[in-house]
């Protein structure tokens, strides 16, 4: 009994380069990470308003705990993510389909050449980006869901899908670096940009990886592995 | 046996809403094989005596639900044998204690070694293995989802679906009383009959309320000789 276990172990083990962090060992998906999630989808309560929200925040939140518990040394990066979640993918569905992913996933790196200009009533705005790492992200996804008594509504999930990808905005010639912004600033800055504006960085961001954007959904598809 | 002081235990615990502890607590007492075999003691503990039943009020009426009309189209615990890849598995019904798929997974043999899964090995079984079983394991979750937690016609009728909510509702049906008249009747049974907590460990609640009933009946012939 033990032997059909160790070759189970055996065949979940594996090398994997990632693109940012090098190469790493770790275990393809199996039961245990299945019962992780359930487990930390179960505390969830299901009575609350945007419960559905809450489930994609929560999600997002998991995976990247679990990708950095990989290797508490290492700065796993959001294109990381993106290769982990496709090369989970495609070994939980069996697919050997060629996948071109590594090199679509170098366009990441074009995020630092945008500086977006938007006009927010008076004021000139010049936005730039670049890509997260996956610490960050969680900080800023425990910001929102530890807020018990605010509703997680759609502005939520904008927020989070655009703002952990800018690195400053600058400000009639101000320049306002994200890391030294507070969460709470970073949120009440969010919360001044318009509709418009919000699209417009939506827009900048989907245009620069739209070869990815596949994989991007992934990210907060919390039924792929569950 | 789910005892008197089990009712209690569940009812205080279902009235506190802590709902995961009833659900710990009931199968804990209730140990079974999957979720069939959990339903079916349920079921044998619920309902003892042909006359008994579950009172519901629906639309301000109260529907009576009998052994028959409850767990309704409950399918047969079966298993299957499949080949994929090079494994044997034994797929049946699923644990009660899991909701995972992997808890529909009962034996793997490669070769010739087999392993019995249950949750406490089935961790390092890999996902991409557990997805080759899933139309398989769906099989039984359909025929699982085609029971009727109760159905007494068309119109007063309630649907099983394979989730804890749902389940916790079947423990509720089938253990959870009023907590305040319970801890009323096993007073008055320990102030004037002498009946001991401990008593309560080793009875159940039918045999509880023929005590009541007994007591009662005896007590209404005393007042009528008083009278």
């Amino acid at each position: 009994m033990t032997e059909l276990l160790n070759k189970f172990k055996e065949l979940c083990i594996t090398n994997v380069i990632l693109p940012d962090s090098e190469e790493i060992t770790l275990s393809k998906l199996n039961v245990d990470f299945q019962t992780k999630l359930h487990s930390h989808f179960i505390d969830i309560p299901h009575d609350i308003e945007n419960v559905d929200n809450v489930f994609i925040l929560e999600y997002i939140k998991f995976i990247n705990k679990y990708i950095i518990e990989l290797h508490s040394e290492r700065k796993f990066t959001h294109r990381d993510k993106l290769f982990l979640l496709d090369f989970w993918k495609q070994d939980v569905e069996s697919s050997d389909t060629p996948s071109n992913l590594l090199e679509d996933l170098k366009s990441i790196d074009k995020l630092n050449e945008i500086k977006l200009k938007l006009q927010l009533k008076s004021m000139h705005i010049i936005i730039q980006f670049r890509q997260p790492i996956l610490e960050d992200e969680n900080k800023i996804l425990t910001f929102l869901l530890e807020d018990s008594d605010r509703n997680k509504t759609d502005m939520d999930i904008v927020f989070f899908d655009t703002f952990r990808f800018l690195h400053s905005i600058n400000i009639d010639d101000h320049e306002y670096l994200i890391d030294n912004l507070s969460l709470k600033e970073l949120y009440e800055l969010f919360l001044v940009f318009n509709v418009e504006s919000l699209q417009q960085i939506s827009k900048a961001i989907s245009d620069t990886l739209e070869n990815i954007n596949d994989t991007r959904l992934l990210e907060a598809n919390y039924s792929a592995f569950y | 046996m789910i005892s008197y002081n089990d009712v209690l235990k569940v009812s205080k615990l279902y009235k506190d809403k802590q709902f995961d502890e009833v659900f710990s607590y009931i199968t804990e007492r209730i140990p079974s094989k999957n979720i069939i075999d959990f339903f079916k003691k349920c079921k044998a503990e619920k309902f003892v005596k042909t006359n008994d039943c579950i009172k519901l009020d629906v639309s301000k009426k109260e529907l009576i639900i009998y052994e028959d009309n409850f767990l309704k189209n409950l399918p047969c615990d079966t298993e299957g044998i499949y080949h994929i890849d090079n494994y044997k598995i034994i797929i049946g019904y699923p644990n009660i204690n899991s909701m995972l798929p992997a808890s529909c997974i009962k034996q793997i043999q490669y070769k010739d070694i087999i392993l019995n899964v249950n949750p406490d090995n089935y961790s390092h079984i890999p996902l991409s293995l557990i997805k080759k079983c899933t139309s398989y394991i769906e099989t039984y979750l359909d025929k699982l989802n085609d029971t009727y937690v109760y159905h007494v016609n068309d119109e007063f009728c309630s649907r099983f679906s394979y989730n804890m909510a749902i389940i916790i509702n079947i423990i509720y049906l089938c253990f959870v009383h009023d907590y305040e008249s319970l801890i009323q009747q096993q007073l008055l049974l320990m102030q004037q009959y002498h009946f001991t907590y401990q008593d309560f460990n080793y009875l159940s609640i039918n045999s509880i309320n023929d005590y009541t009933r007994v007591i009662n009946v005896k007590l209404n012939k005393n007042d009528g000789a008083t009278k």
